[in-house]
């Protein structure tokens, strides 16, 4: 729900799911700060839209996979910063080898043509 | 952690994801900047990345709720006195709201309970007749001389009687006072003289005894009498044998036959006793027009049929009698013989009030279905926690009830002391509105169409977004683009049309008369009113049988208030200068001018007269315009006299040469002196300023004679402190003599124009509460609006669009309403004003300036209400906005 129907949602989603886990494996962050996080790793080749993060932050955190509170940005603001919870990073290491066989036995099909 | 607790409990979601959202968009056209890109461009670039801010922020608030419902889901409870206390709680949380919708509903209300109480008073006048809707009068009519409803001559009378086809049967009387001994003193009374045939007209028959027979107006006949149950608990101390007996009535005995019930009575309350008369007679006096006519109407006939029918007897009797009945018409009415000029007024004060109940009900609806909308979320979230549809329809309902119940209540507190105020100032001038009250069918109506438009405009809400799901109706909180979304409300926007359409009515309406009444005050009443005393002076026949012994005494009472040292002036008159409206009771006279052909009919030289004591001008300081007043000269013996009006030496002698011209009044017969014109003294106004009665003939009391009296008392300081001085000088002339009607010549005048003042009162605050309902309707719908996107603005003017352009888009489309409303209530103006021009005295009622400015106030006020949100919006910091909700 939310994201552009024509790509697929179950993948796209659970991938933007991943890399937010991946964002705040360095520690806490807020929605921002994730999105410029994923903007440098992906060399800005992902280009999702920034505000689709935030469903996806509010759902995870309903899911138990994050916590969230308020603190003070670098500016001064009060901004909402998450973290990994247990449960969250487990579910980063179960996932991430999960996508790395994913990965390559696409790229292995890719590969044999 | 704690802090997510604290917020979870205290603050609400949405207002977090806004948060977030907020800071998110601004730190991103910070980075952007940061990188090269221009303000303009760095906002542009951060709204494409960002992706769509209201969808976003729908699918956040989608997760927290359920989030909450999982986590919060309550039992539902059923009882409606849980209904009963949210209602309660929401009505004193929003308690803005709750005062205005209840003022509203009140006013509202009120206003229009008063306003049909009254109506419904006059135009079906609770008289203890039956079927009073099936009476009709009859009245003589002379336009042209601006008479509009005059008592009929007996031999007009017998016409009708005897031709009419509309009328079952017509009965003739007239109230006169008369002066009754043998119950314990003697006294002057008023009684009705009337054909034997009224009371089985009227349908009412008395209480003890019989009624009139036939045989009882016979010539040879016992005379009889007919007592009130008021005259015969004050005179006889209620014993029944008192019928029977006798009472003397201008000293001859007359037989007791009946008494009417204790609540009848008809034309007066003060009647006490009834007389029969003979029936008119054909071959009677034409004039003078003296005999009051009541008929009652044949099943199935109409008000409009007898009317014309009597047109036609009028012309036919034109042309058979043309000297006393050309120009005459005969004009018939109901129980209550409206002017033009009041049926005209009332027509438009009941158009006004009714289009205010409208308005007022169009107020209710705008801020109700407003409300809804406030408390989409509100009821979204209910729904979404698992409250039923019924729950939140039956809460809502009881909502609107109370609020009704209460807006009822207070309307009570606005009409009772109003209509108690109304029956206190006309009541004691027409009997009609003695026991005006607040009346309860009025009140249903009204309060019940109130009630049905806030029951139904508090529900829409409910209908409207109880089907819906949370998650939609969320959605829709967040709101689209500015410029797409003209029609969001269009019920709203129909309503707000409405109103202002009604303001603008309202407003041109009382413009338009408060100038008519300024107009009307501004004239001058051609005499001075400041520091007069005024009373009045009726001398009983018992005690003063011969007419000449009468005058003598009203004279040496004059002769002795002139002779008080603190006085400046008085002077008597057997009339007010100014009498009441629509020409009625106004004695004109034909004259015949000395050199000069009779010409009978229309063209006939005619006058107001009246019969003055010298003093009378130098009193109320009418200006001489030449020859002299009265005075001392002017006897029984000397040569008969009159003075006149300059608008009458101007309508019948070249300028200038009336004075010494000669002149009779035709209804004193051929062999009647001329009377000689001794001096010409400035018009005197009469009620109704455009009434052509202006011409006016004084007669000397001296020569004519009189047994009644007002005197006017001009004195040197603050007239009431001669008020004892003035009992005095009655008193030193007969002690007993009553003094009526005592007041300073202020009251008398106020009280004549008490009910121009309540008619301008009224137009006013029907005009104020529409203006004030309209423009704050506009404001609320535009506010409301502008809330509703306070954050989609905040966004738009953080990612560069800028305000001139926003305020314009949301000016634009919420002004369209008002300014319809306003085309709209100048039409509607025009249309009725024109109708209206009887009571505008000469106001044009296409009266530019008063369109042009009116027009021009409330488009102001309505883009003035309009301004102040949609700036507060725009100029309000994005942060700040964006997190208001």
């Amino acid at each position: 729900m939310g994201t552009d129907p024509a790509r697929n949602p179950d993948l796209l989603r659970g991938t933007v799911e991943l890399l937010i886990l991946k964002a705040l494996t360095h520690g806490r962050q807020h929605g921002f700060g994730i999105a410029r996080w994923l903007e440098d790793v992906t060399d800005d080749v992902l280009r999702l839209e920034e505000g689709s993060l935030y469903p996806a932050l509010h759902r995870m955190e309903r899911r138990g996979w994050l916590e969230s509170e308020w603190g003070v940005s670098d500016n001064n603001r009060q901004v909402k910063y998450y973290r990994l919870t247990r449960r969250g990073r487990e579910y980063l290491q179960r996932e991430s080898s999960g996508w790395k066989e994913f990965a390559t036995a696409v790229f292995k099909v890719l590969q044999t043509t | 952690m704690w802090r997510r607790y604290l917020r979870f409990w205290g603050a609400d979601p949405p207002a977090d994801i806004d948060n977030e959202i907020s800071f998110h968009l601004e730190e991103l056209v910070k980075h952007l900047s940061a990188r090269g890109l221009s303000d303009e461009e760095a906002r542009a670039e951060a709204a494409r990345r960002f992706g769509d801010v209201g969808r976003v922020r729908a699918e956040c608030v989608t997760a927290e709720e359920r989030s909450m419902r999982v986590s919060r889901r309550r039992d539902a409870r059923d009882a409606l006195s849980q209904d009963a206390g949210d209602a309660f709680r929401s009505l004193t949380k929003n308690r803005a709201f709750t005062v205005g919708a209840a003022l509203i509903l009140a006013l509202g209300i009120g206003l229009n309970t008063t306003s049909f109480s009254f109506n419904k008073a006059l135009l079906f006048p609770a008289v203890p007749v039956g079927d009073p809707a099936g009476l009709a009068r009859v009245w003589s009519q002379n336009m042209a001389r601006g008479i509009f409803a005059a008592p009929l001559s007996e031999g007009d009378v017998a016409d009708l009687t005897a031709a009419n086809r509309s009328l079952d049967d017509v009965a003739a009387y007239r109230v006169e006072p008369v002066t009754m001994t043998g119950g314990r003193d003697a006294e002057r009374i008023l009684a009705m003289r009337a054909t034997t045939n009224l009371f089985r007209l009227l349908d009412a028959s008395p209480a003890l005894g019989r009624g009139f027979d036939a045989a009882d107006a016979n010539n040879d006949a016992t005379l009889v009498a007919m007592l009130s149950d008021r005259a015969w608990r004050n005179r006889f101390g209620a014993d029944p044998s008192a019928v029977g007996r006798d009472i003397v009535i201008n000293g001859r005995p007359h037989t007791i036959v009946g008494v009417m019930p204790e609540r009848f009575w008809f034309e007066s309350k003060d009647v006490e006793v009834w007389l029969p008369r003979s029936l008119p007679r054909a071959d009677g006096a034409r004039e003078p027009r003296s005999l009051m006519a009541i008929a009652r109407l044949r099943t199935g006939s109409s008000l409009e049929r007898a009317q014309s029918d009597m047109q036609t007897l009028a012309q036919r009797l034109a042309r058979e009698q043309p000297r006393t009945n050309a120009g005459w018409d005969l004009y018939v009415s109901g129980l209550l013989p409206f002017g033009p000029g009041e049926k005209v007024f009332l027509g438009l004060v009941m158009t006004l009030t009714t289009l205010l109940l409208a308005a007022a009900c169009a107020h209710i609806a705008n801020l109700l279905l407003a409300r809804g909308m406030e408390r989409r979320g509100e009821i979204a979230i209910r729904a979404a926690l698992g409250a039923r549809r019924g729950r939140i329809v039956r809460q809502l309902f009881v909502e609107s009830i109370a609020l009704s119940m209460v807006g009822g209540a207070c309307s009570l507190l606005i009409a009772v002391p109003i209509i108690e105020q109304i029956r206190l100032i006309l009541g004691t001038r027409t009997p009609y509105l003695s026991d005006l009250s607040l009346d309860a069918g009025a009140l249903a109506i009204t309060g019940g169409m109130t009630l049905l438009a806030s029951v139904l405009f508090g529900l829409v809400p409910a209908l409207r977004l109880s089907s819906v799901t949370a998650g939609d109706a969320m959605k829709q909180l967040s709101g689209g683009p500015v410029a797409g979304r003209r029609r969001s409300r269009p019920l709203a926007s129909v309503l707000i049309g409405l109103e202002v359409a009604i303001a603008t009515f309202a407003l041109i309406i009382t413009v338009l008369y408060a100038r008519a009444t300024n107009n009307y005050f501004a004239l001058p009443f051609g005499f001075e009113s400041e520091n007069v005393v005024t009373f009045r002076l009726d001398v009983p026949e018992y005690k003063y049988a011969e007419p000449a012994e009468a005058a003598r005494m009203l004279t040496s009472v004059h002769e002795r208030l002139q002779q008080l040292g603190t006085i400046k002036a008085a002077g008597a008159s057997t009339r007010f200068p100014l009498s009441v409206g629509g020409g009625l009771g106004l004695p004109t006279e034909v004259l015949t001018i000395e050199d000069r052909a009779d010409i009978p009919g229309e063209q006939s030289p005619w006058a107001i007269s009246g019969v003055v004591t010298p003093g009378y001008f130098e009193t109320l300081s009418v200006p001489l315009v030449r020859g002299r007043t009265f005075d001392t000269r002017d006897s029984a013996s000397s040569q008969p006299v009159a003075v006149i009006s300059r608008s009458m030496a101007r309508a019948y002698w070249p300028d200038n040469e009336s004075l010494g011209r000669r002149f009779r009044l035709a209804g004193a017969g051929e062999s009647a002196p001329w009377l000689t014109v001794i001096g010409v003294v400035e018009d005197i106004r009469p009620f109704d300023p455009t009434s052509p009665q202006v011409r006016q003939v004084y007669l000397p009391f001296a020569q004519v004679g009189g047994r009644a009296l007002v005197y006017f008392v001009a004195t040197v300081d603050a007239p009431l402190s001669r008020v004892q001085d003035v009992r005095a000088a009655v008193r030193d002339v007969d002690r007993e003599l009553p003094v009526l009607d005592l007041r300073t010549m202020s009251d008398a005048l106020s009280n004549q124009f008490s009910g121009v003042r309540l008619g301008q009162v009224s137009i006013r605050v029907n005009a104020v509460i529409a203006v004030v309902m309209a423009i704050s309707g506009v404001y609320s719908l535009v506010a409301f609006t502008v809330a509703r996107r306070r954050r989609e603005i905040a966004v738009r003017v953080a990612l560069g669009g800028t305000r001139s352009t926003i305020v314009g888009a949301l000016l634009r489309q919420s002004l369209r309403p008002a300014l319809i409303g306003v085309a709209l209530g100048v039409v509607f103006s025009a249309l009725v004003s024109r109708t209206a021009s009887l009571v505008l005295f000469g106001v044009n009622p296409l009266d530019p300036f008063t369109y042009v400015s009116t027009t021009i106030a409330l488009c102001l006020a309505a883009a003035a209400a309009s301004c102040i949100p949609v700036l507060k919006a725009t100029r309000a910091n994005s942060v700040v906005a964006l997190r208001a909700e």
